[in-house]
């Protein structure tokens, strides 16, 4: 089975195609890059992955699984309930025929009222010797003696309120179905290529954080300290290992962003790799970084891929491109123009036309 | 919990308790002013911790915090008016208000979700604002600008012998147990994965999406603790008053005052929330107090140059101490607590 499958995929931004039908698949546990000049939607592809954007047309799955929150039933029945309630405001909302007098004989209208409604239950609190008003109550006999009288109507009108009131619950359901939250909780994790850590936390809270989903227990619970010894432990061990595993974890209790460069990167794969991936988006992770820095980067993501975690890798960096991947694919516009291994995409006459633009025969 | 911030924490609270055991028996009128206000700032200082939950943890500038401390009030005083079926307690309150406080910020927070930034303190503006008109208007219920009065004290029984009409040192004791409650309840969490989810929202919203953080959730969360502990502080405050206080108390003032508070403080610092409470309380304490000496001591001055009078100065020196702390002290007088790793 394929580690990532996209399908036709294409972004639009207004008339702006950022990504045009694009279609990328590839093993698992591999070292794949993408590269391509700048603005070839490298990025774009990544946030899509991620969740960040709505794909216009197309679809990817992980591991054959697309990711997509499941309709359940309840969540059928949700819209329902919902739709009720909307029914039920519009049966409320539709005005009366003048046909109802009121106490003092004019014709009245019912509408929700709280001052009536609160007299009618607990007299005014601040006049006991005004009478009781029950004119609400009236009001709402009134309501169920005209819903008989028209059932037809009353109940388009509800049929109405239902069918608007779920539709919209769903649409509103529908556009969150993939959400970067499920993505990153399905293993599919990434860096960014301006680095986004949790600046103003700890290294090791930076990573502790993707652990704590495992946890369990309210709030009440964590108050108490009834929270297990245990899971605390567990967690706290993981996040160290990754740290270790990246070479940080000398330095747990420093703030983020007092890190250098080069170890605030690193920091970020390391929370990336703490939600347990699959496959591992790295936004051009050796960007400022010098040799002697990118030979320790490129170290460490051969040892992400000898743990078995597929590596999609975006880069400018030839050296690291080349030396890294078990697979290249250039973009161009938003279409992929190439896609080869390292050695025969250094030659390829597309590649080197979107890189250096084309010969001119004099 | 670190043994350093145990130490300090039960430092305080033994200094405080010294001051309410043996506080009272000075005999200057100006200690017993200033204790007699002690329960007061106890009790600010529970709203400026919710505040300091919503904006020092999880980033959303709440600027209506207030009218959340008047629906504690308020539900405090619908529930035991006398006029009232309901005819409560003040104990079983204590539970009820803050719960309702809890529902009723969630239920408003669900729309505010949409919105970031000066927006996000936009709309909060507005909702405070919606609620206290509600207040004045629904007047039926809430008895219009005059407030609900009285609601009861927190009465022990009998056998106890405490009664917490006449003395400083119930009221003292009952909210220094309350805020101090509240503080490890704080303190715990900001260490828990709450605390942890509700940083990591601040520092980069997106990021902590696409590290499986359920950002509305977490955000929902934050918003429910911080108005529970606002409405716990309305219930104390209007049971402190023995009246809910007119609608017009629980303004954007009363929430500007709070914000004030917390920057001063240190925002995102349980500790310097409450210093910040202290400080800009001292004024509400003193002002008064050189008010009465420059009436009584200069009275021909006092009547001529009527803006020497400190109580009209209250909002410029808050503002001036705002300038100064952020001039001086960017992130407050007590800075955020870093998290060590035990």
């Amino acid at each position: 089975m394929n580690a990532l499958q996209i399908e036709n995929l294409t972004v639009r931004f207004g008339g702006l195609t950022a990504i045009n039908a694009l279609d990328i698949e590839f093993e698992p546990n591999k070292i794949v890059s993408i590269i391509g000049p700048n603005g070839a939607g490298k990025t774009t592809v990544f946030n899509v992955l991620t969740g960040l954007y709505e794909p216009t047309t197309g679809d990817f799955k992980v591991e054959g699984n697309n990711l997509i929150r499941p309709l359940k039933n309840d969540t059928i029945g949700f819209f329902l309930l919902f739709g009720l309630l909307i029914g039920i405001l519009f049966l409320l909302c539709r005005p009366q025929p003048p046909e109802y007098t009121g106490p003092d004989g004019r014709p009245e209208q019912y509408t929700l009222q709280i001052e009536p409604m609160w007299r009618a239950a607990f007299s005014d609190p601040f006049n006991p010797s005004r009478p009781q008003d029950y004119s609400y109550i009236s009001g709402i006999s009134a309501a169920i003696g005209f819903l008989a009288k028209d059932p037809g109507g009353n109940f388009l009108i509800f049929l109405l309120g239902l069918t608007i009131g779920s539709l919209g619950a769903y649409t509103v359901w529908s556009s969150a179905r993939r959400t970067s939250t499920r993505i990153a909780r399905n293993g599919l994790s990434r860096t960014f290529q301006n680095i986004r850590l949790f600046k103003e936390m700890t290294v090791l809270e930076n990573v502790l954080i993707s652990q704590d989903r495992y946890k369990k227990g309210g709030m009440l619970v964590t108050f108490l300290a009834f929270v297990s010894r245990e899971e605390d432990r567990i967690a706290r061990e993981t996040a160290v290992n990754e740290l270790e595993f990246v070479g940080l974890s000398h330095r747990l209790d420093e703030k983020a962003s007092s890190l250098p460069y080069g170890e605030q990167r690193r920091l970020e794969i390391a929370r990336a790799l703490a939600t347990k991936p699959k496959i591992l988006l790295l936004d051009e992770p050796a960007a400022g970084m010098n040799p002697t820095e990118s030979a320790q980067l490129m170290e460490l993501i051969r040892k992400i891929q000898g743990r078995g975690i597929t590596v999609l890798l975006i880069e400018h960096h030839m050296k690291v491109v080349m030396g890294l991947s078990d697979h290249i694919i250039v973009l161009d516009h938003g279409a992929k123009i190439a896609e080869e291994n390292p050695l025969k995409i250094s030659t390829d006459p597309l590649v080197l036309e979107a890189y250096l633009g084309k010969e001119e025969i004099h | 919990m670190n043994k350093r911030e145990m130490l300090l924490e039960g430092a305080v609270l033994f200094v405080l308790i010294l001051i309410g055991v043996f506080g009272p028996m000075i005999p200057f009128s100006a200690v017993q002013v200033i204790l007699g206000k002690m329960p007061q700032i106890f009790i600010i200082s529970l709203a400026a911790l919710g505040l300091n939950i919503i904006m020092g943890y999880c980033g959303m500038f709440h600027f209506g915090l207030a009218a959340f401390v008047g629906i504690g009030a308020y539900t405090l005083g619908i529930l035991t008016f006398r006029n009232y079926p309901f005819g409560l307690g003040f104990w079983p309150l204590l539970i009820i208000g803050p719960c309702v406080t809890m529902v009723a910020g969630v239920c408003l927070g669900i729309p505010l979700m949409r919105v970031k930034g000066d927006y996000l303190a936009i709309v909060s503006l507005g909702f405070g604002e919606i609620v206290k008109d509600c207040m004045v208007n629904l007047s039926v219920i809430t008895n219009g600008s005059q407030g609900l009065n009285p609601v009861p004290v927190p009465n022990f029984p009998e056998s106890f012998g405490i009664s917490f009409s006449d003395t400083i040192r119930p009221w003292y004791f009952f909210t220094l147990i309350i805020l101090f409650v509240c503080i490890r309840f704080c303190r715990q969490l900001s260490n828990s994965r709450f605390g942890r989810a509700w940083r990591a929202i601040r520092d980069d919203e997106l990021a902590a999406g696409c590290i499986g953080l359920e950002q509305i959730n977490v955000k929902l969360n934050a918003l429910a603790v911080g108005c529970m502990l606002a409405g716990l502080s309305g219930v104390l405050y209007a049971s402190k008053l023995e009246t809910t206080a007119e609608p017009k108390t629980y303004d954007f003032n009363f929430s500007a005052m709070l914000i004030a508070m917390v920057i001063l403080g240190g925002i995102g610092s349980v500790y310097g929330t409450v210093a910040g409470v202290c400080i800009l309380y001292m004024f509400e304490i003193f002002s008064p107090m050189a008010s009465e000496y420059i009436q009584s001591n200069f009275p021909t001055i006092a009547d001529k140059y009527v803006f020497l009078d400190p109580n009209f100065w209250k909002l410029a020196t808050f503002g001036l101490a705002l300038v100064i702390v952020t001039r001086y002290k960017p992130k407050g007088i007590i800075p955020e607590e870093v998290e060590s790793s035990k």
